[in-house]
């Protein structure tokens, strides 16, 4: 990467971290929302240890979420006394998170090109990335301890691998990294399409087998991977991996 | 969930548009005007009146954005909630200046456009977007998780809520052992969930048992006591179990972590917030369920019937039912509750509605002779299009 569009790069993840830590900041405080006094602590508890043995639907339904992205809801309290730092920083990684593949994506939909002096790229991707955090959900998705942020960052990394030259190697990777993203959040299956698309090629064979066989093993491979220890669990305590969802197909309805 | 779904296909395939409307709970709980799918239609439709068809960009951001707009209306269609589309809500940012790129014009015009854009959707944020929106208790210099100290955080017990909010947000301040369960509230545990068995055993053991209730401001008796109306209301909450608070007072834990004023003061913890413990009997539940009042068979029969009617809210079978002071509910998971008063009026309220709405008498709807605007409840989103 030349070395402007690192600084570029640079500059932009660490303005969209000081934005987004000037929040918490200047309200001196981190509230808990309804959200993480009901189970965002709770799951970041028995991410680290278990409590199946003890608890009964502690957090309600809700306790049979995936855990893992809640760890660091649960560690703040531990690693930061004061409210607003710790907020300060959860919003900061949160924002840089999801700026850098956000960024990434920018430099492949809006490359610079030789006619046009340099800074006209940079302020294009700039821009994108402005309108990319122009709005109300991705804005609070920040500040609060919720796991949207985070299980999107992985798809966002997914649509850049997926932006590059053409491969079944580069079909593979973007796949397991939308694997990862449904194991994160489920609901992140609602970009399937996303996946399809990337199935399809210009030339014939429209549908290639052997870059579907890509896709297919890719994102099961990043969906079981990281599904895998918590399914194992529900498994285990209620014979359904996905429990309390697909309850009529796997039970325990 | 139909909290967010479009109530018909016109809604769902206008919904880039509808998504800019200042509405709440369009497809997020706040009002989240968003124009940017909006602008991207517009760059879209110059493009092809142009005859500049986008199969000039690149095959790999061509299938970015046909796989995003289908994936758009599949999430629209299958669930619609904009914290479930995240992904989504940021790549539209890059995507709009892809387009934006290819428009006619001089640059300088390009750029007036977009700062037009720019400008009108930082002023459709300044109006809705508040810090914090979602903040309930305050975390300022205090610890994060602080409570007050007290023996029962020492020593192992069974800690019951049956709150919507189970406040399991406590369970890493107190004895690792304890075990904790929200038995009602969001989700009432009874026969025959797998869970049930699961919550019997563990009450009939041997640890004291706890009841754990966010302090109401307007009940506190005497000596910081929940009033008897207060213990009335958990008590019914927890009879199901076989659970009963004892004579013997709650132990008041003063805490933060009570949904309370948002600003920073030296008294923040008056009036009191905090926790009520108190103290539970257990007596396993009679299976035939002798504590429960059984639904008298007109009102089931007029409910049932509204269900049959209008199953997308009134989902047959998931309504979780109550009785207090003469009147039947049913709350479904679509936001909505059914209701059937001590006089034979039925009326059914969606969260969103400032007022029930009545459907008519329990005879009346065991005739069938009612109806329910099914395609639009009163407080559900009503686009720009339907409004009168």
């Amino acid at each position: 990467m030349k070395r402007y569009l690192f600084a570029e790069a640079l500059i932009v993840v660490v303005l969209a971290a000081a934005l987004a830590s000037s929040v918490p900041l200047s309200t001196d405080a981190f509230f808990w929302s309804w959200d993480g006094l009901n189970h965002h602590v709770y799951l970041g508890l028995i991410a680290e240890q278990p409590r199946w043995q003890l608890d009964v639907t502690a957090a309600s339904g809700q306790s049979y979420q995936y855990p893992y992205l809640y760890w660091p809801a649960y560690k703040l309290p531990q690693w930061f006394s004061s409210g607003a730092v710790a907020g300060a920083a959860w919003s900061a990684t949160n924002a840089a998170l999801l700026t850098l593949p956000t960024w990434l994506i920018c430099l492949r939909l809006l490359p610079g090109s030789g006619d046009r002096p340099w800074w006209h790229g940079t302020l294009e991707r700039t821009a994108a990335c402005g309108f990319a955090a122009m709005s109300v959900v991705v804005l609070t998705g920040l500040e609060t301890t919720a796991n949207d942020v985070l299980a999107a960052v992985p798809l966002l990394w997914a649509v850049w691998v997926s932006l590059g030259p053409r491969s079944h190697r580069r079909a593979f990777w973007a796949a397991v990294l939308w694997g990862v993203s449904v194991a994160f959040k489920l609901s992140n299956g609602l970009f399937l399409p996303l996946l399809m698309f990337w199935w399809w090629q210009p030339q014939a064979p429209r549908l290639p087998w052997r870059r579907g066989l890509s896709l297919t093993s890719g994102a099961s491979l990043g969906f079981l991977a990281l599904y895998a220890p918590w399914g194992w669990q529900l498994w285990k305590l209620t014979g359904n991996p996905f429990y309390p969802f697909l309850g009529n197909l796997l039970g325990p309805g | 969930m139909v909290r967010f779904q479009p109530d018909g296909w016109l809604e769902g395939l206008l919904r880039p548009l509808v998504l800019a409307t200042p509405n709440k709970g369009i497809y997020f709980e706040a009002m989240a005007p968003d124009w940017r799918f909006a602008f991207i239609l517009a760059c879209g439709a110059v493009l092809l009146l142009r005859r500049r068809s986008t199969d000039a960009l690149p095959f790999e951001h061509r299938q970015l954005m046909w796989g995003l707009v289908a994936a758009f209306y599949l999430w629209t269609f299958a669930i619609g909630n904009g914290r479930y589309f995240m992904s989504g809500l940021v790549l539209v940012g890059p995507l709009l200046l892809m387009l934006w790129r290819r428009l006619p014009g001089t640059a300088s015009f390009r750029w007036m456009l977009l700062a037009i854009a720019g400008f009108l959707q930082i002023q459709a944020l300044a109006q809705t977007y508040s810090p914090n929106r979602w903040g309930l208790a305050r975390w300022g210099h205090e610890p994060g998780l602080a409570i007050a100290d007290s023996p029962l955080r020492r020593e192992p017990a069974v800690f019951i809520t049956a709150t919507a909010i189970s406040y399991s947000i406590l369970v890493p301040q107190f004895h690792r052992e304890s075990r904790w369960s929200n038995v009602a509230g969001q989700r009432d545990i009874k026969p025959p969930m797998p869970e049930y068995a699961r919550l019997q055993q563990m009450l009939a053991g041997p640890l004291p048992k706890y009841a754990v209730l966010p302090i109401a401001t307007h009940f506190i008796a005497d000596a910081d006591q929940p009033e008897g109306i207060a213990r009335l209301v958990f008590n019914d909450l927890l009879a199901q179990q076989g659970l009963r608070l004892t004579a013997e007072p709650c132990h008041v834990l003063p805490s933060p972590l009570v949904p309370g004023p948002r600003e920073s003061a030296p008294d923040a913890l008056k009036p009191l917030r905090g926790f009520w413990f108190c103290p539970l009997s257990y007596t396993p539940p009679q299976p035939q369920g002798q504590q429960h009042v059984e639904m008298p068979a007109s009102v089931a029969e007029a409910l049932s019937a509204v269900e049959q009617r209008c199953g997308r809210f009134f989902i047959p079978g998931a309504g979780i039912e109550r009785y207090f002071e003469g009147l039947w509910s049913r709350s479904y998971p679509s936001d909505i509750t059914l209701l059937a008063n001590g006089e034979g009026t039925v009326y059914f309220k969606y969260y969103r509605a400032l007022n029930p709405t009545v459907i008519g008498t329990i005879d009346q709807i065991r005739r069938g002779a009612f109806s329910i605007p099914c395609d639009k409840i009163p407080g559900r989103f009503v686009p720009f299009w339907q409004a009168e």
